[in-house]
């Protein structure tokens, strides 16, 4: 067998260690490749945040489970860090019950790190996480009528709305009280629950990669203001607050991750081109 | 009767359920004070949902200690499938779903493997691009490009080898665009059809034309 | 509704509780309204033409339709089973209906060919279905005792529960051909990559769009968007369901001619057929 017959034979699994190889290698040694930052769709994320006022209220929306914790969790961390910074409140619900405990624990990573740099954030009066509650887009529209009725009047560990001072302002999810509405999405229920009921509220978008194609339409159209698109939008967000973290990091293992495929495809389309000139049937 | 009957009511509740979706005074309809019809169907959904899951742990069950019992190949991971299913439920039950032991097995187990599963794709896509992208006619070769530029365009690498300050706005550039434009149309177009295509299904089942969730296969 | 859910323009405008006194505020519900309303009568007049046996127009061929017969035989040459699978919805969803008629299809070709069919799902509702929609194809066929309904497996209501469980079966019982039929998530190339490293021949069919290049790239044949629904109407062999895919695509030329006029409309600067449609 020829070389490239060899190649277009190969066995899947030596393109698996390649990637591993180098998926890996940047994660332990960062090579610091620049980020560029995306004026359509990450800044504007940026500029609403730091265009409101401490203790305005804005509303976040956990859509995600552990399968894209890996691209939506650092979106999350830098968003949410960015309005505490701020002042900005946050009212924390959760369309998928699958990643409403990962969202909490994602808000609490960062209130620790803010808490070692000496920024006190304090639950119920700076953020509230009211968690999954069960009714799919029903809950949501009773939500904008009574919000306390609708969730029952209990945060997602148990608290009292009662008791969170944070919850004597938001009796109903209206626009008087909300902001806008950030969303961290990776599939349904998601995006449509807030284009359809929340039309005339400002939607902002946090999404894992495939479905920035499939949602850039409502970019477009002016249905949702902004987007973090995947790994990279949570890098540019990171770098815009001036603290680059794990998705900075792990840029550079997307970037050497997208040059192996485009090396494979290559050779495979010259192995493939030979192989056939030569008349031996290609794989 | 047996099979018009099921007809009948998939119409009633369509009908039921578009007018709860497109009439505010059904959807507004309180049955009482602060609590809506809507909503309490709506409610009524979610336990039949939790029964369907019953069903499903029963026919898992029975499926896995059939397994068992004939000793049929890899018999015992049915074992420890059923150790894993009963073991986390009665773990959730006993000491509550808040408790210390439930949040760790779904942070040490669940998330990890959640994640374990999703990253594959990066080692999927991979190998299936290396076998499916070949430049086979004009639109392949498209396709191809394309596909180059979106991948670039998007990571460090493809800022280094052509700015996004240099003409055309570098791979970003043109990525964005791509994006913007052609990207924009297709997706909209397939989402009129999709919306046309399921909208037509729907008719078709709530007609009595498609009978098949009866079980025919005609 | 999907024509809530799928509706693509948008703008400002203030709105008030309600539209014309019973609409509620949301965009599009009077239009959407009378668009259904349409749409119901078009199906209806085309289902009655091609009753009445007058002419309607043609469906076009769709290659991945052909491709059905080939891979159930190629499965039965090779003495390999057919794997068939639907995820993402649950019994009460259109994707679900328009998987069934998939389903018997593939059912009665593996009845008829006296192949195994495997069926893995993630619904136990949709699961009864699909278990009585074979059954029936076998008996059908004259081969009631062909039927295992250990075949048709109930895996995990959990995403990645259910691929890593059909990724498995797949890698066991190394099926000739696999077909990936409905809406998918991220477990679509899982699946389809799962299916090409044991040489089946792979075909989908599904409206998940951000899925669309997994499968064309993993897949050998694909049916995309609403390819799947007239599919779906195509495998009964009536005139009578072709009637409502002539009535889908007369829909879609109403709604181009729409698309051409507001968009001509707004570049001489009115909104009119965009605040119609947002109505």
């Amino acid at each position: 067998m020829t070389f490239w017959e060899k190649m277009n034979a190969m066995d899947p699994r030596w393109i698996f260690l390649g990637m591993a190889v180098l998926l890996t290698i940047p994660v332990l040694f960062p090579l610091g490749l620049a980020i560029t930052i995306d004026q359509e769709t990450t800044v504007p994320i940026y500029n609403w945040i730091e265009n409101l006022n401490p203790g305005d209220i804005v509303f976040a929306d956990v859509s995600y489970s552990g399968g894209s914790a890996g691209e939506l969790g650092p979106q999350h961390k830098a968003w949410f860090r960015h309005c505490m910074l701020k002042g900005v409140k946050v009212v924390w619900v959760a369309q998928w019950n699958t990643g409403a405990q990962l969202g909490y624990e994602f808000c609490l990573e960062v209130v620790e790190d803010l808490a070692e740099e000496g920024i006190e954030v304090e639950y119920g009066v700076d953020w509230v996480y009211v968690g999954w509650k069960a009714g799919g887009t029903t809950m949501w529209r009773n939500m904008q009528l009574d919000f306390w009725d609708a969730c029952a009047k209990e945060d997602w560990v148990g608290n009292s709305f009662e008791d969170l001072p944070l919850m004597q302002r938001v009796k109903k999810w209206d626009k008087e009280t909300c902001k806008g509405i950030m969303l961290f999405t990776a599939g349904s229920p998601g995006v449509p629950t807030y284009t359809t009921y929340f039309h005339d509220y400002d939607i902002y978008l946090g999404d894992v990669a495939v479905q920035v194609p499939g949602n850039m339409n409502l970019l477009r159209a002016g249905q949702i203001k902004g987007m973090l698109c995947g790994l990279p939008g949570a890098a540019q967000y990171e770098i815009l607050l001036g603290r680059p973290g794990q998705a900075v990091k792990l840029m550079d293992a997307q970037s050497l991750g997208h040059l192996w495929i485009i090396v494979l495809v290559i050779l495979g389309n010259i192995g493939f081109y030979i192989t056939r000139k030569s008349g031996t049937p290609s794989g | 009767m047996k099979r018009e009957v099921p007809m009948v009511l998939a119409l009633v509740f369509a009908i039921i359920r578009i007018g709860f979706e497109l009439l505010q005074p059904m959807i507004a309809w309180e049955f009482a004070p602060g609590k809506t019809v809507f909503s309490r169907l709506s409610f009524s959904l979610t336990f039949m949902s939790v029964m369907g899951l019953l069903m499903g742990l029963i026919n898992l069950s029975r499926q896995h200690i059939n397994t068992i019992r004939r000793k049929r190949e890899h018999w015992v991971y049915s074992v420890w499938l059923l150790i894993v299913l009963y073991g986390y439920a009665i773990i959730g039950l006993i000491w509550g779903p808040d408790s210390n032991t439930f949040i760790w097995i779904y942070d040490a187990l669940i998330v990890p493997l959640d994640s374990t599963m999703f990253s594959m794709l990066a080692f999927f896509i991979a190998s299936a691009a290396y076998r499916a992208f070949r430049i086979r006619n004009v639109e392949s070769t498209i396709l191809l490009v394309v596909a180059f530029i979106v991948m670039l365009g998007n990571v460090s690498i493809g800022e280094m080898i052509w700015s996004s300050e240099a003409w055309l706005g570098g791979f970003k550039g043109i990525k964005d665009w791509i994006l913007s434009v052609p990207n924009t149309a297709h997706a909209r177009a397939l989402s009129i059809g999709i919306f046309l295509g399921a909208y037509a299904a729907a008719i078709r089942v709530f007609l009595g034309l498609d009978k098949k969730y009866l079980g025919g296969t005609d | 509704m999907a024509m809530k859910t799928l509706m693509l323009l948008a703008a400002e405008a203030e709105a008030p509780l309600t539209k014309w006194g019973i609409f509620p505020n949301v965009d599009s519900a009077v239009f959407g309204m009378f668009f259904g309303i349409a749409m119901i009568i078009l199906v209806y007049v085309m289902i009655q033409r091609a009753r009445a046996g007058l002419p309607i127009p043609e469906i076009r061929r769709i290659p991945g339709m052909e491709a059905f017969e080939e891979a159930v035989g190629r499965a039965t040459e090779m003495g390999r089973p057919v794997h068939i699978t639907n995820y993402a919805e649950d019994v009460g969803d259109y994707d679900t209906w328009a998987f069934w008629a998939y389903l018997a299809h593939v059912a009665k070709l593996c009845a008829t060919y006296d192949t195994r069919v495997i069926n893995t799902n993630t619904d136990y509702l949709t699961q009864a279905v699909n278990e009585e929609i074979i059954k029936q194809a076998y008996l059908e066929a004259g081969r009631p005792d062909a039927f295992n309904p250990d075949d048709v497996r109930y895996c995990s209501p959990w995403q990645f529960g259910y691929t890593m469980a059909v990724a498995g079966i797949i890698a066991r019982e190394k099926p000739a051909a696999n077909f990936l039929i409905g809406y998918f998530y991220a477990e679509s190339l899982i699946l389809a990559e799962a299916g090409a490293l044991v040489g089946a021949i792979q075909i989908a069919a599904s409206s998940a769009t951000a899925q669309l290049p997994f499968f064309i790239a993993a897949c050998d044949y694909t049916m995309i968007g609403e390819e799947f629904y007239a599919g779906a109407a195509a495998l009964s062999k009536e005139p009578v369901i072709y009637g409502s895919v002539v009535a889908q695509d007369i829909g879609r030329v109403a709604f181009t001619i729409i698309i051409i006029i507001g968009a001509i409309m707004n570049t001489f600067g009115s909104d009119a057929m965009i605040r119609l449609i947002m109505f």
